[in-house]
């Protein structure tokens, strides 16, 4: 007979395999990304593992004159967008946002077109994070929920014995 | 018809935007017309678009495919977009009732 405690050590266990899994696959998307971002700004540095290969800023003096003085878009705001959508999407929906930000920066200047670029990065964000967590983490945490309202109700783990315990609930 | 087949507002918004782009319609064009079409009435997201664009894309209502990448947009690809038959059956629905909305209110208006 498991106890109590050994039902909530197990629990607790699948949580912490399934935040692993969950850091190794983002972990893993984010490097093909990586791989595949066209941005001049990137650059990786060669040697260790793929999953613990660090993207950097090009630093060196001739590249960041010349960064200065192209039209690039601000690499945080794409960097969030690679976090939340995939591959394909994400170099659509950035190359949309280049292609305008070129038009204002050269209409309006950089600082109006970083502006733009931030602005609808933000306003961006809030849809595309909503679809990824009702994909990715909504079913787990709805789960756990239950299972907790399940536990609290009953002191037990019968999933028709909690639905019958919270209709009784509801009705009086 | 289902209720998951109702079109809202912005998804009519979108294909709308599609129709009058026709091959012309990809991210930042349908966002730039939906922004004509929303007259500053709501506030039109780059992310929004997709986001809807994908869930009307899953209903059947659009197909999409990527094109060459070009070298305005940082070698990157565009993703063109086009109203599908079923689609366009769907936004005739929802205008049609939009259409009866604004003919009773004015007929109780006089």
């Amino acid at each position: 007979m498991v106890s109590a405690n050994h039902r909530i050590l197990l629990a607790i266990l699948a949580a912490l395999v399934w935040v692993g899994r969950g850091a190794l696959l983002g972990v893993a998307s984010l490097n093909k990304l990586v791989n595949h971002s066209k941005h001049p700004r990137l650059r990786h540095v060669a040697g260790p593992p793929v999953s613990f290969r660090i993207v950097i800023q090009v630093s060196d003096s001739s590249r960041h004159s010349k960064a200065k003085t192209a039209v690039v878009p601000p690499l945080n705001a794409e960097f969030l967008f690679y976090l939340f959508m995939t591959p394909q999407n994400c170099d659509a929906l950035v190359g949309d946002l280049e292609e305008r930000y070129k038009l204002i920066c050269k209409k309006f200047g950089r600082r109006r077109a970083s502006f733009w670029f931030w602005t609808q990065t933000v306003m961006s964000l809030g849809p595309i994070v909503w679809v990824w967590a009702k994909k990715v983490s909504l079913k787990p945490v709805v789960a756990i929920v239950t299972w907790a309202v399940a536990k609290g109700l009953v002191g037990n783990d019968g999933w028709l014995a909690a639905v019958v315990e919270l209709w009784k609930r509801v009705r009086s | 018809m289902a209720k998951g087949d109702n079109l809202g507002e912005f998804e009519q918004l979108i294909l709308v935007a599609l129709m009058i782009l026709r091959e012309n319609a990809y991210g930042m064009t349908i966002h730039e017309q939906m922004e004509k079409l929303a007259s500053g009435l709501r506030l039109v997201s780059l992310g929004a678009v997709y986001t809807t664009l994908d869930r009307l894309e899953t209903k059947g209502y659009v197909r999409s495919w990527f094109g060459g990448s070009t070298e305005e947009r940082g070698g990157r690809s565009k993703r063109f977009f086009e109203i599908t038959g079923s689609g366009e059956l769907a936004l005739k629905n929802a205008l049609r009732i939009a259409k009866n909305m604004v003919l009773g209110l004015e007929a109780a208006n006089g």
